[in-house]
C-alpha cells in the first residue's frame, strides 16, 4: 500500500516536471504573441484615447474649406494659424489665459500656505478640542460645492467681491482636504529633529519653517497639484461670479463663447487647443508627480 | 535683564497672558476657523435655511417650511433629473471600472513602455471638465464628427448623439469613461502590487489559471479599493453639471438634465433661490445616502 503511494507521488512529481519543461519549450513563442496581443490591446486603447485631442489640434490647424470635407482630412494640408488669429480676435484669450494662470497661482498659494500652518498645529500642538476641532473641519469635506452655492454667491456680492480675482478664489482659497493630507504628513515626521531645535533655542516659527516645512515639501507639491487640477476643473462658480469677459478664466470664456455665437469649429478648436496643449506639456514634464500625488490625495481623501 | 523684562511680559492679564503663550497656535488656527466658519458652514446652513422659505429675487420673503420640498418633490422634471443623473452616474462607474480593472490588469506585469501606457490613459483626467466638453462636441457631430467616421468603417450608420433623447446619456458616460479611466485604473494598479506574490504562487501550485486567480485573488482583495473607486466616482458623477450644460443645455426635451443643472437652471435663470437651495439639500441627502448604502453593501467600515 504505502509503496504503491509512494510511487504515485513520485509519478506525479514526473509528470509535473515533464509538463514544465514542455511548457518551457512552449515559451518563447508564446510570450511572444502574448506580447503582441498585450501591445496590440494598448496601443489600440491608447489610440482611443489620443484621437480625439490630435482632432482638435488638427482641426484648429486646417484652413475653413478642409475642416467640413468628407471623408475627413487626417493632416491638415494646407497647414494654417489662421483659426488661432480669429481666435485672438473673437475672445481676449491673452486675458483669460491670465486669469486662468491668477486664479490657480492665487489658489496653490492660500492653500499651501494655511493649510501647512493648521496642518503643522493639527499635528504638533496641544490644546484642549484639538481633536474636535480638527474633526469638524475635516468633516466638511462631506459638504459639496453646490450646497454653498447660492449661499456663497449671495456672501460675495455682500463683500462687493462680485467679478474679482478675490471673489473667484476664495470660496476655495482653504480646503479640508488640504489640512487633512498636511496633518497626516507632519504627524508622520520625526520629532527628534524638532525637538533638538527648540533644545537648541529656535523658535517655534523657525521650526516650521526651517525645519517641518522643508521636510514635507512632497506633500506639498502634491497638495498644490491637487490645488492646480481642482482650479482648472472648478466650472460653475467662476461662470455664476464673473460678469465681464475680462475676468473669465479660459475654459468659463470658451464655453460661454459657444453660447452666445454662432460656432465656427476652426476657432472653437483653436481655443480648446490653446487650452489643453499647455496641460499636456505641464504634463509631459510632471506626469510621474501628477499621477503620485494625485491618487495619493484621492486616497487618503 | 531679559528674564526680567520677559517676567513684566509675562505679567498682566490672565487672557493676555494666554493669548501670549498660544500666539503660534492662535495666529495658525485662527484665519482658517474664521474662514471655515464664513466660507463653509454659514453657506451650508444657510442653503438649509433657504430651502424653507418662498423667495423673491434672492431675500427670503416668508417662511413655508416645507412648501418648497413638497413642490420640487411633485415636480416630474426634478424626477426626470434624478433619473438621468443616476443612469449617467451608473453608466459610467461601470464602465470605468470595468476597463480601469482591464487596464490596471494588463499594466500590472512587467512591460517596456508601462509607465508611458499608464501616462497616456492618465492624461485626459487632468483636462478641464469644460473644455473636454467641447472637444466632444466636435468629435460627436452627428454629421462631420469623428466617431461616427471611424464607426461607419464597421457599416454602423450615422448616429445623433446629443441630438437624440436616446444617445445623449450613453453620450455623457462616453465622455466620462474616456476622461477617468486612467483614475480607476491608476488605483487599481496600487492595489494590486499590495496582493502578495505568495498567493498567486500557492493558487499555481494548485492548478489555477488567470482566470480562477482573477476571480479568487484578485478581484476579493481589491475589494477595498475598489470601495473607495466606487464612493469617489459616485460622488463626482452625482454632480454632473458641465457635460449637459456646455452640450446639450438639458435638451433634446429635457432628455439630459441632471440634479444640478436643474439647481443652476432654478438659482440663476429662474431666480428662485428657495427651490434651488431645496434641489441642493435633497442632492446632498442623495448623495448622502448612496455613500452610506454602498459602505454598508461592501460591508467595509474603514476605507483607510
Amino acid at each position: 500500500m504505502k509503496r504503491s503511494r509512494k510511487n504515485n507521488k513520485s509519478l506525479e512529481i514526473l509528470n509535473e516536471t515533464n509538463e514544465t519543461q514542455v511548457r518551457h519549450t512552449k515559451k518563447p513563442l508564446f510570450f511572444f504573441f502574448k506580447y503582441c496581443f498585450t501591445y496590440i490591446i494598448l496601443i489600440f486603447l491608447s489610440f482611443l484615447i489620443l484621437v480625439p485631442v490630435y482632432w482638435v489640434v488638427a482641426t484648429s490647424l486646417k484652413i475653413v474649406s478642409n475642416i467640413l470635407l468628407w471623408p475627413p482630412q487626417w493632416l491638415p494640408n494646407p497647414m494654417s494659424l489662421n483659426n488661432y488669429k480669429a481666435a485672438f480676435k473673437l475672445l481676449p484669450i491673452a486675458r483669460m489665459a491670465l486669469n486662468s494662470v491668477i486664479i490657480a497661482v492665487g489658489g496653490i498659494v492660500t492653500n499651501v500656505v494655511f493649510c501647512s500652518l493648521a496642518g503643522y498645529t493639527f499635528a504638533r500642538k496641544r490644546f484642549p478640542g484639538r481633536d474636535t476641532l480638527f474633526a469638524l473641519i475635516i468633516s466638511t469635506m462631506m459638504i459639496p460645492m453646490y450646497i454653498r452655492l447660492i449661499p456663497l454667491y449671495l456672501i460675495t456680492s455682500k463683500f462687493g467681491m462680485q467679478n474679482t480675482y478675490q471673489g473667484i478664489i476664495l470660496p476655495s482659497a482653504v480646503t479640508a482636504f488640504g489640512i487633512f493630507l498636511m496633518r497626516q504628513y507632519i504627524i508622520t515626521l520625526p520629532l527628534e529633529v524638532e525637538d533638538a531645535a527648540r533644545v537648541d533655542g529656535c523658535s517655534e516659527w523657525g521650526i516650521l519653517f526651517r525645519i517641518v516645512l522643508p521636510e514635507s515639501r512632497p506633500a506639498l507639491a502634491s497638495l498644490a497639484l491637487f490645488t492646480l487640477v481642482a482650479s482648472m476643473e472648478d466650472f460653475l462658480w467662476p461662470m455664476i461670479v464673473t460678469s465681464t469677459r475680462k475676468m473669465q478664466p479660459l475654459p468659463v470664456g470658451i464655453t460661454l463663447f459657444i453660447d452666445k455665437e454662432v460656432y465656427d469649429w476652426g476657432p472653437l478648436m483653436a481655443m480648446t487647443a490653446i487650452v489643453i496643449v499647455p496641460v499636456i506639456i505641464l504634463y509631459a514634464f510632471l506626469q510621474s508627480q501628477f499621477v503620485a500625488g494625485l491618487t495619493a490625495g484621492a486616497v487618503k481623501g | 535683564m531679559i528674564r526680567k523684562v520677559l517676567q513684566i511680559r509675562e505679567a498682566g492679564f490672565p487672557f493676555v497672558r494666554w493669548l501670549k503663550r498660544n500666539s503660534f497656535t492662535i495666529i495658525t488656527l485662527a484665519p482658517i476657523i474664521v474662514y471655515f466658519l464664513i466660507y463653509v458652514y454659514l453657506p451650508a446652513l444657510y442653503s438649509v435655511y433657504l430651502s424653507l422659505f418662498k423667495t423673491r429675487l434672492i431675500t427670503p420673503v416668508n417662511f413655508i417650511g416645507f412648501q418648497n420640498y413638497l413642490n420640487v418633490l411633485k415636480d416630474s422634471f426634478f424626477w426626470q433629473a434624478v433619473w438621468h443623473t443616476f443612469y449617467f452616474t451608473a453608466g459610467s462607474l461601470i464602465g470605468s471600472l470595468i476597463f480601469g480593472l482591464g487596464l490596471a490588469l494588463i499594466l500590472e506585469k512587467k512591460l517596456p513602455g508601462k509607465i508611458f501606457f499608464r501616462s497616456i490613459f492618465f492624461m485626459p483626467y487632468i483636462f478641464p471638465s469644460a473644455v473636454v466638453a467641447i472637444l466632444w462636441y466636435w468629435i460627436l457631430d452627428p454629421v462631420y464628427g469623428l466617431v461616427n467616421y471611424l464607426l461607419s468603417f464597421f457599416g454602423i450608420n450615422a448616429i445623433p448623439w446629443l441630438t437624440d433623447s436616446d444617445w445623449v446619456i450613453p453620450a455623457f458616460i462616453l465622455i466620462a469613461i474616456w476622461r477617468r479611466i486612467g483614475f480607476a485604473m491608476v488605483l487599481f494598479l496600487a492595489g494590486l502590487q499590495t496582493i502578495p506574490e505568495e498567493l498567486y504562487e500557492a493558487a499555481v501550485v494548485d492548478g489555477a489559471n488567470w482566470w480562477d486567480k482573477l476571480i479568487h485573488i484578485s478581484i476579493p482583495l481589491l475589494k477595498p479599493i475598489t470601495l473607495f473607486i466606487v464612493t469617489v466616482s459616485t460622488i463626482w458623477n452625482l454632480q454632473l453639471f458641465v457635460l449637459p450644460f456646455v452640450l446639450t443645455k438639458g435638451g433634446p426635451s429635457n432628455a439630459s438634465t441632471s440634479v444640478v443643472f436643474l439647481l443652476y437652471q432654478k438659482a440663476f435663470a429662474q431666480y428662485n433661490m428657495g427651490q434651488a437651495s431645496t434641489i441642493a439639500v435633497l442632492l446632498f441627502i442623495i448623495i448622502f445616502l448612496t455613500s452610506l448604502l454602498m459602505m454598508k453593501y461592501f460591508k467595509i467600515e474603514n476605507i483607510y
